[in-house]
Protein backbone atom coordinates (compact mmCIF):
# COMPACT_ATOMS: atom_id res chain seq x y z
CA UNK A 1 0.00 0.00 0.00
CA UNK A 2 2.80 2.41 0.92
CA UNK A 3 4.52 1.62 -2.40
CA UNK A 4 1.37 2.63 -4.32
CA UNK A 5 1.21 5.92 -2.39
CA UNK A 6 4.87 6.72 -3.07
CA UNK A 7 4.51 5.72 -6.76
CA UNK A 8 1.47 8.01 -7.14
CA UNK A 9 3.22 10.99 -5.51
CA UNK A 10 6.38 10.60 -7.59
CA UNK A 11 4.38 10.12 -10.82
CA UNK A 12 2.35 13.26 -10.04
CA UNK A 13 5.59 15.23 -9.78
CA UNK A 14 7.01 13.60 -12.93
CA UNK A 15 3.90 14.28 -15.02
CA UNK A 16 3.60 17.87 -13.77
CA UNK A 17 7.26 18.40 -14.67
CA UNK A 18 6.69 16.74 -18.08
CA UNK A 19 3.76 19.01 -18.91
CA UNK A 20 5.79 22.01 -17.79
CA UNK A 21 8.61 20.83 -20.04
CA UNK A 22 6.20 20.56 -22.98
CA UNK A 23 5.26 24.18 -22.42
CA UNK A 24 2.13 26.28 -22.87
CA UNK A 25 1.36 24.84 -26.31
CA UNK A 26 0.39 21.53 -24.74
CA UNK A 27 -2.23 23.12 -22.51
CA UNK A 28 -4.23 24.69 -25.33
CA UNK A 29 -5.53 23.00 -28.49
CA UNK A 30 -3.77 19.69 -29.10
CA UNK A 31 -1.96 18.95 -32.35
CA UNK A 32 -2.06 15.30 -33.52
CA UNK A 33 1.40 14.45 -32.14
CA UNK A 34 0.58 16.12 -28.81
CA UNK A 35 -2.71 14.23 -28.58
CA UNK A 36 -0.79 10.95 -29.03
CA UNK A 37 1.68 11.89 -26.27
CA UNK A 38 -1.12 12.95 -23.89
CA UNK A 39 -3.10 9.72 -24.37
CA UNK A 40 0.01 7.55 -23.99
CA UNK A 41 1.21 9.38 -20.86
CA UNK A 42 -2.14 8.91 -19.11
CA UNK A 43 -2.05 5.18 -19.86
CA UNK A 44 1.61 4.61 -18.98
CA UNK A 45 1.38 6.57 -15.73
CA UNK A 46 -1.42 4.37 -14.44
CA UNK A 47 0.62 1.13 -14.69
CA UNK A 48 3.10 1.65 -11.78
CA UNK A 49 0.26 3.05 -9.65
CA UNK A 50 -2.05 0.07 -10.25
CA UNK A 51 0.76 -2.52 -10.05
CA UNK A 52 3.07 -1.97 -7.06
CA UNK A 53 5.36 -4.76 -8.32
CA UNK A 54 6.14 -2.78 -11.48
CA UNK A 55 9.21 -0.58 -10.86
CA UNK A 56 8.56 3.16 -11.04
CA UNK A 57 11.20 3.55 -13.74
CA UNK A 58 9.01 1.45 -16.08
CA UNK A 59 6.62 4.39 -16.01
CA UNK A 60 9.07 7.27 -15.82
CA UNK A 61 11.35 6.17 -18.69
CA UNK A 62 8.57 5.94 -21.35
CA UNK A 63 6.93 9.18 -20.14
CA UNK A 64 10.16 11.15 -20.41
CA UNK A 65 11.00 9.46 -23.72
CA UNK A 66 7.67 10.54 -25.26
CA UNK A 67 7.91 14.08 -23.89
CA UNK A 68 11.51 14.51 -25.03
CA UNK A 69 10.78 13.16 -28.52
CA UNK A 70 7.77 15.50 -28.78
CA UNK A 71 9.92 18.46 -27.75
CA UNK A 72 12.69 17.58 -30.20
CA UNK A 73 10.12 17.17 -33.01
CA UNK A 74 8.61 20.57 -32.11
CA UNK A 75 12.06 22.15 -32.36
CA UNK A 76 12.62 20.53 -35.77
CA UNK A 77 9.17 21.75 -36.90
CA UNK A 78 10.08 25.34 -36.00
CA UNK A 79 13.06 25.11 -38.34
CA UNK A 80 11.37 23.20 -41.14
CA UNK A 81 7.88 24.21 -42.35
CA UNK A 82 7.88 21.18 -44.68
CA UNK A 83 8.45 18.81 -41.76
CA UNK A 84 5.76 20.66 -39.78
CA UNK A 85 3.30 20.14 -42.64
CA UNK A 86 4.25 16.45 -42.77
CA UNK A 87 3.65 15.91 -39.05
CA UNK A 88 0.68 18.15 -38.27
CA UNK A 89 -0.68 19.02 -41.73
CA UNK A 90 -1.79 22.46 -42.85
CA UNK A 91 -5.03 24.45 -42.45
CA UNK A 92 -7.61 23.76 -45.18
CA UNK A 93 -10.18 26.13 -46.62
CA UNK A 94 -13.62 24.53 -46.89
CA UNK A 95 -15.66 27.64 -47.68
CA UNK A 96 -14.04 30.15 -49.99
CA UNK A 97 -15.80 33.42 -50.85
CA UNK A 98 -19.11 31.95 -49.65
CA UNK A 99 -18.78 28.80 -51.78
CA UNK A 100 -18.58 25.42 -50.02
CA UNK A 101 -15.66 23.41 -51.40
CA UNK A 102 -17.35 20.00 -51.39
CA UNK A 103 -14.30 18.10 -52.65
CA UNK A 104 -12.17 19.49 -49.82
CA UNK A 105 -14.87 18.63 -47.26
CA UNK A 106 -15.08 15.08 -48.60
CA UNK A 107 -11.29 14.80 -48.48
CA UNK A 108 -11.28 15.91 -44.82
CA UNK A 109 -14.27 13.64 -44.07
CA UNK A 110 -16.31 16.57 -42.77
CA UNK A 111 -20.08 16.37 -43.14
CA UNK A 112 -22.48 19.27 -43.55
CA UNK A 113 -23.67 18.52 -40.01
CA UNK A 114 -20.12 19.06 -38.67
CA UNK A 115 -19.94 22.34 -40.53
CA UNK A 116 -23.34 23.59 -39.32
CA UNK A 117 -22.55 22.52 -35.76
CA UNK A 118 -19.24 24.40 -35.81
CA UNK A 119 -21.08 27.46 -37.18
CA UNK A 120 -23.62 27.33 -34.37
CA UNK A 121 -20.79 27.12 -31.82
CA UNK A 122 -19.56 30.46 -33.16
CA UNK A 123 -23.06 32.01 -33.13
CA UNK A 124 -23.47 31.86 -36.90
CA UNK A 125 -26.85 30.45 -37.92
CA UNK A 126 -26.99 31.27 -41.63
CA UNK A 127 -24.59 29.68 -44.09
CA UNK A 128 -25.03 32.74 -46.28
CA UNK A 129 -23.18 34.83 -43.69
CA UNK A 130 -19.97 32.80 -44.04
CA UNK A 131 -17.31 34.19 -46.35
CA UNK A 132 -14.43 31.90 -45.41
CA UNK A 133 -14.24 28.72 -43.31
CA UNK A 134 -10.89 27.20 -42.45
CA UNK A 135 -10.24 23.82 -40.81
CA UNK A 136 -7.23 24.32 -38.55
CA UNK A 137 -4.63 21.60 -37.94
CA UNK A 138 -6.25 20.95 -34.55
CA UNK A 139 -9.51 20.07 -36.35
CA UNK A 140 -11.27 23.24 -35.20
CA UNK A 141 -13.23 25.16 -37.85
CA UNK A 142 -12.83 28.93 -37.86
CA UNK A 143 -15.23 31.17 -39.76
CA UNK A 144 -14.96 34.61 -41.25
CA UNK A 145 -18.30 36.30 -41.78
CA UNK A 146 -19.07 38.46 -44.79
CA UNK A 147 -18.36 42.12 -44.08
CA UNK A 148 -22.11 42.89 -44.19
CA UNK A 149 -22.67 40.64 -41.18
CA UNK A 150 -19.65 41.71 -39.15
CA UNK A 151 -19.99 44.38 -36.48
CA UNK A 152 -18.69 47.69 -37.89
CA UNK A 153 -15.32 48.86 -36.63
CA UNK A 154 -13.90 52.38 -36.68
CA UNK A 155 -11.70 51.40 -39.61
CA UNK A 156 -14.78 50.23 -41.55
CA UNK A 157 -16.47 53.58 -40.96
CA UNK A 158 -13.39 55.45 -42.15
CA UNK A 159 -13.03 53.22 -45.22
CA UNK A 160 -16.67 53.68 -46.09
CA UNK A 161 -17.57 50.02 -45.80
CA UNK A 162 -15.33 48.65 -48.55
CA UNK A 163 -15.09 44.87 -48.58
CA UNK A 164 -11.81 43.04 -48.36
CA UNK A 165 -10.73 39.39 -48.25
CA UNK A 166 -8.97 37.96 -45.23
CA UNK A 167 -5.21 38.18 -45.63
CA UNK A 168 -3.18 35.01 -46.16
CA UNK A 169 0.38 34.22 -45.16
CA UNK A 170 2.59 34.46 -48.24
CA UNK A 171 6.02 34.28 -46.54
CA UNK A 172 6.63 32.48 -43.26
CA UNK A 173 10.09 32.34 -41.73
CA UNK A 174 11.82 33.32 -44.97
CA UNK A 175 9.99 30.81 -47.18
CA UNK A 176 7.45 31.96 -49.78
CA UNK A 177 4.17 30.04 -50.02
CA UNK A 178 3.58 29.66 -53.76
CA UNK A 179 0.22 27.95 -53.19
CA UNK A 180 -1.18 30.93 -51.26
CA UNK A 181 0.15 33.35 -53.85
CA UNK A 182 -1.69 31.41 -56.54
CA UNK A 183 -4.91 31.36 -54.47
CA UNK A 184 -4.71 35.14 -54.04
CA UNK A 185 -4.13 35.58 -57.77
CA UNK A 186 -0.78 37.20 -57.08
CA UNK A 187 2.39 35.92 -58.74
CA UNK A 188 6.04 35.69 -57.88
CA UNK A 189 6.65 38.93 -59.79
CA UNK A 190 4.24 40.80 -57.51
CA UNK A 191 5.96 39.33 -54.45
CA UNK A 192 9.45 40.28 -55.69
CA UNK A 193 8.22 43.81 -56.42
CA UNK A 194 6.79 44.19 -52.88
CA UNK A 195 10.01 42.86 -51.37
CA UNK A 196 12.02 45.33 -53.47
CA UNK A 197 9.76 48.19 -52.29
CA UNK A 198 10.55 47.22 -48.70
CA UNK A 199 14.26 46.68 -49.50
CA UNK A 200 14.33 43.12 -48.16
CA UNK A 201 14.87 39.64 -49.55
CA UNK A 202 12.42 36.81 -48.81
CA UNK A 203 14.94 35.22 -46.44
CA UNK A 204 14.94 38.36 -44.25
CA UNK A 205 11.14 38.21 -43.78
CA UNK A 206 9.67 36.58 -40.67
CA UNK A 207 6.02 36.99 -41.72
CA UNK A 208 4.31 38.56 -44.71
CA UNK A 209 0.58 38.55 -45.26
CA UNK A 210 -1.37 39.80 -48.26
CA UNK A 211 -4.99 39.99 -49.40
CA UNK A 212 -6.46 39.92 -52.87
CA UNK A 213 -6.30 43.69 -53.11
CA UNK A 214 -2.55 43.47 -52.61
CA UNK A 215 -2.54 44.99 -49.11
CA UNK A 216 0.58 43.78 -47.35
CA UNK A 217 1.78 43.40 -43.78
CA UNK A 218 5.51 42.62 -43.54
CA UNK A 219 7.48 41.76 -40.41
CA UNK A 220 11.24 41.45 -40.77
CA UNK A 221 13.22 38.79 -38.91
CA UNK A 222 14.52 39.99 -35.57
CA UNK A 223 12.30 43.11 -35.71
CA UNK A 224 11.17 42.56 -32.11
CA UNK B 1 15.93 26.27 -26.54
CA UNK B 2 16.40 25.56 -22.84
CA UNK B 3 13.63 23.01 -22.99
CA UNK B 4 15.27 21.40 -26.00
CA UNK B 5 18.59 21.14 -24.13
CA UNK B 6 16.82 19.64 -21.09
CA UNK B 7 14.96 17.08 -23.21
CA UNK B 8 18.12 16.07 -25.11
CA UNK B 9 19.96 15.71 -21.78
CA UNK B 10 17.17 13.58 -20.27
CA UNK B 11 17.11 11.36 -23.39
CA UNK B 12 20.91 10.98 -23.24
CA UNK B 13 20.86 10.07 -19.53
CA UNK B 14 18.05 7.55 -20.08
CA UNK B 15 19.85 6.00 -23.08
CA UNK B 16 23.02 5.58 -21.02
CA UNK B 17 20.98 4.13 -18.14
CA UNK B 18 19.20 1.65 -20.43
CA UNK B 19 22.48 0.59 -22.07
CA UNK B 20 24.03 0.11 -18.62
CA UNK B 21 21.07 -1.99 -17.45
CA UNK B 22 21.43 -4.26 -20.50
CA UNK B 23 25.18 -4.58 -19.86
CA UNK B 24 24.66 -5.37 -16.16
CA UNK B 25 21.93 -7.93 -16.93
CA UNK B 26 24.16 -9.66 -19.50
CA UNK B 27 27.14 -9.64 -17.14
CA UNK B 28 25.18 -11.07 -14.20
CA UNK B 29 23.40 -13.74 -16.26
CA UNK B 30 26.73 -14.76 -17.82
CA UNK B 31 28.20 -15.18 -14.33
CA UNK B 32 25.17 -17.18 -13.20
CA UNK B 33 25.36 -19.47 -16.24
CA UNK B 34 29.07 -20.05 -15.64
CA UNK B 35 28.31 -20.85 -12.01
CA UNK B 36 25.61 -23.38 -12.97
CA UNK B 37 28.08 -25.04 -15.38
CA UNK B 38 30.61 -25.09 -12.56
CA UNK B 39 28.12 -26.78 -10.21
CA UNK B 40 27.27 -29.46 -12.80
CA UNK B 41 30.96 -30.09 -13.51
CA UNK B 42 31.89 -30.32 -9.80
CA UNK B 43 28.97 -32.68 -9.11
CA UNK B 44 29.95 -34.82 -12.11
CA UNK B 45 33.54 -35.09 -10.80
CA UNK B 46 32.29 -35.81 -7.30
CA UNK B 47 33.93 -32.68 -5.89
CA UNK B 48 31.10 -31.90 -3.45
CA UNK B 49 33.00 -29.16 -1.63
CA UNK B 50 33.41 -27.15 -4.86
CA UNK B 51 29.82 -27.97 -5.83
CA UNK B 52 28.38 -26.61 -2.55
CA UNK B 53 30.60 -23.53 -2.70
CA UNK B 54 29.49 -22.79 -6.28
CA UNK B 55 25.81 -23.29 -5.31
CA UNK B 56 26.28 -20.78 -2.49
CA UNK B 57 27.94 -18.30 -4.84
CA UNK B 58 25.12 -18.73 -7.36
CA UNK B 59 22.63 -17.97 -4.62
CA UNK B 60 24.59 -14.83 -3.61
CA UNK B 61 24.78 -13.52 -7.18
CA UNK B 62 21.03 -14.01 -7.60
CA UNK B 63 20.29 -12.24 -4.31
CA UNK B 64 22.39 -9.28 -5.47
CA UNK B 65 20.45 -9.25 -8.74
CA UNK B 66 17.13 -9.33 -6.88
CA UNK B 67 18.27 -6.33 -4.87
CA UNK B 68 18.21 -4.25 -8.08
CA UNK B 69 14.68 -5.31 -8.95
CA UNK B 70 14.51 -2.75 -11.80
CA UNK B 71 16.58 -5.22 -13.84
CA UNK B 72 13.85 -7.86 -13.55
CA UNK B 73 10.70 -7.04 -15.47
CA UNK B 74 8.75 -10.20 -14.66
CA UNK B 75 8.28 -10.98 -10.97
CA UNK B 76 6.85 -14.48 -11.67
CA UNK B 77 9.97 -15.36 -13.61
CA UNK B 78 12.15 -14.16 -10.72
CA UNK B 79 10.24 -16.42 -8.31
CA UNK B 80 10.86 -19.42 -10.62
CA UNK B 81 14.60 -18.72 -10.77
CA UNK B 82 14.74 -18.32 -6.98
CA UNK B 83 13.08 -21.70 -6.52
CA UNK B 84 15.40 -23.40 -9.08
CA UNK B 85 18.48 -21.99 -7.32
CA UNK B 86 17.14 -23.14 -3.96
CA UNK B 87 16.65 -26.63 -5.42
CA UNK B 88 20.23 -26.68 -6.77
CA UNK B 89 21.63 -25.76 -3.32
CA UNK B 90 19.48 -28.39 -1.65
CA UNK B 91 20.35 -31.16 -4.16
CA UNK B 92 24.04 -30.26 -3.89
CA UNK B 93 23.89 -30.69 -0.12
CA UNK B 94 22.00 -33.98 -0.42
CA UNK B 95 24.24 -35.16 -3.30
CA UNK B 96 21.07 -35.92 -5.24
CA UNK B 97 21.40 -36.61 -9.01
CA UNK B 98 18.27 -34.55 -9.70
CA UNK B 99 20.66 -31.61 -9.53
CA UNK B 100 21.27 -32.07 -13.29
CA UNK B 101 17.59 -31.43 -14.07
CA UNK B 102 17.51 -28.46 -11.68
CA UNK B 103 20.66 -27.02 -13.36
CA UNK B 104 19.15 -27.42 -16.84
CA UNK B 105 15.95 -25.71 -15.68
CA UNK B 106 17.94 -22.86 -14.09
CA UNK B 107 20.04 -22.44 -17.26
CA UNK B 108 16.90 -22.10 -19.38
CA UNK B 109 15.35 -19.60 -16.93
CA UNK B 110 18.54 -17.51 -16.75
CA UNK B 111 18.73 -17.51 -20.55
CA UNK B 112 15.14 -16.20 -20.63
CA UNK B 113 16.05 -13.49 -18.12
CA UNK B 114 18.95 -12.44 -20.30
CA UNK B 115 16.88 -12.39 -23.48
CA UNK B 116 14.21 -10.28 -21.73
CA UNK B 117 16.81 -7.57 -21.10
CA UNK B 118 18.41 -7.49 -24.55
CA UNK B 119 16.39 -5.53 -27.14
CA UNK B 120 16.51 -7.68 -30.26
CA UNK B 121 14.72 -6.81 -33.51
CA UNK B 122 12.22 -9.67 -33.23
CA UNK B 123 11.40 -8.81 -29.64
CA UNK B 124 10.89 -5.13 -30.45
CA UNK B 125 8.43 -5.81 -33.25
Amino acid sequence: MAVVLIHAIILYVVITFSLRLMGKRQLGELQPSELVVTILISNIASIPVEEPSVPLLMGIVPIFTLVCIDLILSAVMVGSPRFRRLIIGSPRVIISEGVILQKEMKRLRYTVDDLVEAMREQQIFDLGEVYYAIVETTGKINFMQRKDFQPATRADVERGGSTSDPPSVVIRDGVADDEQLKLLGLGKCWLNEKLRENSVSAKQVFLMTADKNGAVILIKKGAN
Amino acid sequence: MNRLAVSISILAVMSVGCAASVAVSCHVTDRMEDMVDNIEDAFHRGDMKRCNKAAEELSDIWEDMLHYSILITDLGHAVEITSSIAEISSFAEMENEEIYAACDRAQAQIELLRSAAVPTFWKII
